[in-house]
């Protein structure tokens, strides 16, 4: 059985009386409390009323929209450009594709890192076994292939950055040139920018 | 664009027809949803002209963000939330402040003086009562005026103004409350 056990109880109570959400037993709870409680009695009395006043006086005479209300706005929009698809959808799938990708790598992360264990429990299936047995020349084969283009690319970051070193000088001022270039341009388009909107108020 | 294809199509259909082939659908859109966004400026603002004006520029704000329109959310309650989130922002840029409770209860004491000892004639209770509801502060009035006056549920609303539900049935009670004690002896 529900008992109200203080004011504030019985304060929630009304309320979900007023949203018709009190069950039997807190309807009882409540009107046991109220029959005792003359601050709560009289709350009660104020709130069931001040429901039904609040419908009156919200929903009697509701005013349409005044005439030439959709002309006025179809006037407001007939100059806007129209609303560009939303590139939501494909922020969608990036953002799918990247936690997928950050769950294979950490799921491969956690393999790699517990990799004795994964194989003692694999090692006593015999289909993963099969399986394995089969795979291993391609994926030999891959790994050759994966080893050549990593030693591709270190041979040619090591290469570059033989390069950079030994003409440290010159690819600095060619980097500050650039960078003082990429500034002005910005610079321009935004005053640009700027002068157009102003133009367009 | 035929008037009569455009009353069967859906609101998304609408949406994608404005979006796709031409912005004139979205006077259907204008159509359906006027006399709510009206209803909803007009009880706020309590002004028509003003609520008229702040009306058209949520359905202009609409048609801006037109394309950020999800089914997954009913329309109805994206066009609230727009106009809610508007209403929000005009008010605050106005700084309107709304009296506290104390010059509700002296407006209370006034408009007594002038009435009869007995039993107040029904119309001057809800003129007071529209009083103590218009004087509420933005926060309790939308989430108020979104149950009582548009039949939203609690989840709904929620949706609406973005907030929590626990907050939206805080800010209902705490609304409720304020008019209860403006309100005590008039009802």
């Amino acid at each position: 059985m529900l008992h109200v056990k203080t004011c504030d109880d019985a304060q929630n109570l009304i309320m979900k009386f007023i949203d018709g959400e009190l069950d039997e037993a807190a309807a009882v709870a409540l009107r046991d409390h109220i029959a005792d409680c003359t601050a709560c009695a009289s709350d009660f009395a104020v709130y069931d009323a001040l429901d039904g006043v609040l419908s009156d006086v919200f929903t009697s005479k509701r005013e349409p929209a005044p005439d030439g209300f959709t002309a006025s706005v179809m006037e407001s929009i007939a100059a806007l450009p129209n609303p560009k698809r939303s590139t939501a959808s494909f922020e969608r799938l990036l953002y799918i594709l990247a936690g997928s990708f950050s769950l294979l790598f950490g799921l491969g992360f956690l393999l790699a890192a517990n990799r004795d264990t994964v194989i003692d429990i694999f090692s006593d299936i015999p289909f993963v076994i099969r399986f394995v047995d089969a795979a291993t020349p391609a994926v030999d084969a891959i790994g050759t292939v994966l080893t050549s283009i990593g030693t591709a690319f270190s041979d040619a970051f090591w290469a570059v950055q033989g390069f950079v070193s030994d003409n440290r000088l010159v690819i600095g001022g060619v980097a500050v040139t650039l960078l003082v270039v990429a500034f002005a341009v910005l610079s321009v388009k935004l005053r640009t920018d700027r002068k157009a909107k102003a133009k367009s108020k | 664009m035929t008037r009569k294809s455009a009353q069967t199509m859906t609101d998304y259909e609408l949406i994608r027809a404005c979006l796709e082939v031409d912005k004139d659908y979205f006077s259907e859109i204008v159509e359906r949803y006027k006399n709510l966004v009206y209803s909803i400026t007009l009880r706020m603002q309590n002004d028509r002209e003003e609520a008229n004006d702040l009306a058209q520029e949520v359905f202009v704000k609409v048609y801006k963000n037109l394309a950020k329109y999800y089914p997954e959310y009913k329309f109805s309650t994206w066009i609230i939330r727009i106009a809610t989130n508007h209403l929000i922002d005009h008010n605050r840029s106005k700084k309107q402040t709304h009296a506290n409770l104390d010059d509700v209860c002296i407006t209370m004491a006034a408009s007594n003086s002038d009435a009869p000892e007995e039993k107040f004639e029904a119309k001057e209770r809800n003129h007071a009562i529209k009083n103590a509801v218009d004087t509420l502060p933005d926060i309790y009035k939308i989430p108020i005026v979104l149950y009582h006056q548009e039949g939203m549920s609690y989840q709904e609303i929620s949706e609406a103004i973005c907030e929590p539900l626990s907050k939206v049935k805080n800010r209902i009670f705490r609304g409720r409350k304020i008019l209860k004690d403006a309100l005590e002896g008039l009802i």
